[in-house]
């Protein structure tokens, strides 16, 4: 949907709520009732991001992501909110401009960018006192995972990694019904792809039925997902408050035929080619994430995840999808007649659809905040432990007065340029402010 | 002769009924932290606005948050400073998350984790001392001069943020006036106290509401944390209000 037409549809249905909400008629109890029942947050960021890219064979001479080396950006981010009784409407729309700075050894390029957009949208009516519909653009995320969040068929970016950018929203329509306290069911239909990403970048229309359950100290979630007329995936987390320090909490999936792309032998020059496995099978592939958090009694969280992807490459593929990347990268550099099929591999290779490349990983965070009243920090550490490459992150923010944030968001990236955290960045260092209006 | 009717008292605290507080009417120790539980907020269905401040290492810290409450379940919603308005704390009985409107889905949290200063999330959410502890009587004392019952809580598991507190309800409105919270190795961690000057209307009739809750550090000495409690509003709240599904961030 073009983002002008629902940037119309939402301040349309803004305008019917405030209008119902000031039923009474006049102008001035129009605006008081917007006055009563709505709200504003507009936060301004500025920040600049230097990012180190890796000289390897799978993003050769960065032709191939052409990831900006410098970016410097500003965002306006308003949030609207308005409440009747059994209405509710919410607006986010953005405004950025992004310059980026783009270099390679052969050329180098200045991008200017200004965007004008609605990050989500909201229209939510409450049919009956436990029944609720809403339609609108959302960025709908759950589960209590920090690595990724496997249950969640539609986002695989959980935003996590920098908080400080916003995961693109995809258009909902839902149904949540609350017979209790304890439990809820949500229909959920994905009806348009909206501002977000599919995994395999092919939009398909998919519905989903969710089970939730909170009981005195655990919490729990089933989701099953149909596409294309057949379940595809079915998944779940589940969420145990052991003390008042410690917590534990397990979150999975069952998929059928993962569309992400796999490497596979082929008779063309480049040796292999990425196709989608099991196209025409009815295959399983599981996958499950447990972690644990413990807070000291000094302040800090620490947290431990450990997760087993079961679409990730095996070593035999992961060589494979290497040597593929090697083999493309060395016909690009030569000028092969078949360079536009190395570029075409490797651009499929830029993002195979998997959320991790290989199927072992171990995540610890440390999380304390409020430092000296000013100061929250994060680190986390994340270890590929099938080709030993890892990813240190550290999110830092502090406190100037009630309005204003100085903020860092810093990773390094460290393997061998055949592995997964060594063959795309070295480094990446974001640095800005954020201003709360 | 003191000792005696103490020991007397104990066994009847102990056994679950309290001395003749009214009327000669003797009432079991639950009802009574019951009482003061709900003057404390655990009703169903009450809105208020808390004011926190903190004296944290010698800097003064303010956050208000509006408060719904509804039993063990409550969410409550930072609305200033202007750096934490939107961010909440849900806390659905025991389990609790956090939600920011830059983070992208509410994160778990334990109740141990600061609320802001010397104050947990769990202290605005612990507000089932009687299901939560077992009651034991240790005697009389007055507290500002109010003739209060000495209660020794202990938890019933290891799930609560503090295992052992003692309490001092008023003996005339069942109001809990002090309390004393300790480790599981049985050090003071901290001590607070109580005023009521709020009212709500209950099915009983007017009935006090807490106004003010302080509390003293007692690992870092001269940290204070005061909580003042305004704006209350009993009203029912639909279990939707309770649904991180329903939650807008």
């Amino acid at each position: 949907m073009p983002a002008a037409r629902t940037l119309s549809i939402a301040l349309l249905m803004l305008l019917i709520g405030a209008a119902r909400a000031g039923a009474e008629g006049s102008l001035a109890s129009l605006a008081d009732s917007i006055e009563r029942n709505g709200s504003m947050k507009v936060r301004a960021l500025t920040f600049v991001t230097d990012t180190g890219v890796a000289d390897s064979t799978r993003n050769p001479d960065n032709r191939i992501m052409a990831i900006p080396h410098l970016t410097t950006a500003l965002h306006l981010r308003p949030d609207l909110r308005l409440d009747t009784d059994r209405f509710t409407f919410l607006l986010k729309p953005r405004a950025e401009i992004i310059r980026q700075s783009i270099t390679s050894m052969s050329q180098e390029d200045q991008r200017w960018h200004n965007h004008l957009y609605i990050q989500e949208w909201l229209a939510r009516w409450q049919a009956t006192e436990s029944l609720y519909l809403s339609y609108g653009r959302e960025n709908l995320q759950w589960g209590p995972a920090g690595l990724t969040s496997l249950s969640n068929p539609f986002f695989a970016d959980n935003g996590k990694s920098n908080p400080k950018l916003e995961v693109d929203a995809m258009d909902f329509a839902r149904v949540v019904w609350v017979p209790n306290p304890a439990w809820s069911v949500s229909l959920i239909a994905n009806t348009s792809q909206g501002r977000g990403k599919n995994f395999d970048g092919h939009f398909r229309r998919s519905y989903a039925l969710k089970a939730d359950y909170t009981g005195s100290e655990s919490y729990g979630s089933l989701i099953l997902t149909s596409r294309d007329h057949a379940l595809d995936q079915i998944g779940g987390f589940f969420g145990h408050t052991v003390s008042d320090a410690l917590l534990v909490y397990w979150e999975g999936a069952v998929q059928r035929n993962p569309p992400d792309l796999y490497p596979e032998p082929s008779s063309d020059p480049l040796a292999y080619h990425l196709e989608q496995e099991n196209g025409s099978g009815n295959s399983w592939t599981g996958s499950l994430l447990a972690g644990t958090s413990y807070t000291l009694a000094s302040g800090p969280t620490l947290t431990i995840e450990y997760l087993f992807y079961g679409p990730g490459y095996n070593h035999n593929q992961a060589r494979q999808f290497f040597s593929l990347q090697d083999n493309a990268a060395a016909a690009i550099w030569a000028g092969r007649t078949y360079a536009s099929l190395g570029s075409q591999e490797l651009g499929l290779s830029a993002d195979p659809g998997l959320r991790f490349l290989r199927r072992n990983y171990l995540m610890l965070q440390f999380v304390q905040t409020d430092i000296a009243g000013t100061i929250d920090l994060t680190l986390r550490f994340t270890d590929n432990l099938d080709d030993g490459s890892s990813r240190l992150s550290c999110i830092g923010e502090w406190y100037l007065g009630d309005h204003t944030q100085l903020f860092a968001v810093t990773t390094i990236d460290n393997g061998s340029h055949d592995s997964e955290f060594g063959s795309i960045i070295d480094y990446q260092a974001m640095l800005g402010v954020l201003y709360y209006f | 002769m003191k000792t005696y009717i103490l020991s007397a008292l104990t066994l009847t605290f102990v056994a679950g009924v309290a001395p003749h507080a009214t009327a000669g009417q003797p009432l079991p120790v639950k009802q009574i932290i019951a009482r003061a539980d709900r003057a404390r907020g655990n009703v169903d269905g009450i809105v208020w606005t808390a004011d926190i401040t903190s004296l944290d290492e010698g800097e003064t810290q303010h956050r208000r948050l509006v408060i719904k409450n509804r039993g063990v379940d409550t969410v409550a919603e930072f609305t200033a400073p202007a750096k934490v308005r939107g961010n909440s704390i849900v806390m659905l009985d025991r389990n609790m998350w956090f939600v920011k409107p830059g983070l992208h889905k509410p994160v778990p949290i334990s109740p141990r984790q600061k609320l802001l200063g010397g104050a947990a999330n769990g202290d605005i959410a612990s507000t089932n001392y009687a299901g939560d502890y077992q009651a034991k009587f240790l005697g009389e004392e007055s507290v500002d001069g109010r003739p209060c019952y000495v209660f020794d809580l202990n938890a019933n598991d290891k799930k609560v943020t503090y295992d052992h507190i003692r309490y001092w309800i008023g003996k005339k409105r069942q109001l809990g006036w002090k309390a004393e919270f300790f480790s599981v190795t049985g050090r003071l961690l901290k001590t607070a106290t109580f005023q009521y000057k709020n009212t709500i209307q209950s099915e009983s009739g007017q009935q006090p509401f807490i106004s003010q809750m302080t509390i003293y550090n007692k690992v870092i000495e001269g940290d204070v944390t005061t909580m003042d409690y305004s704006d209350v509003q009993p009203r029912p709240l639909s279990a939707a209000t309770f649904n991180l599904n329903l939650m807008l961030r």
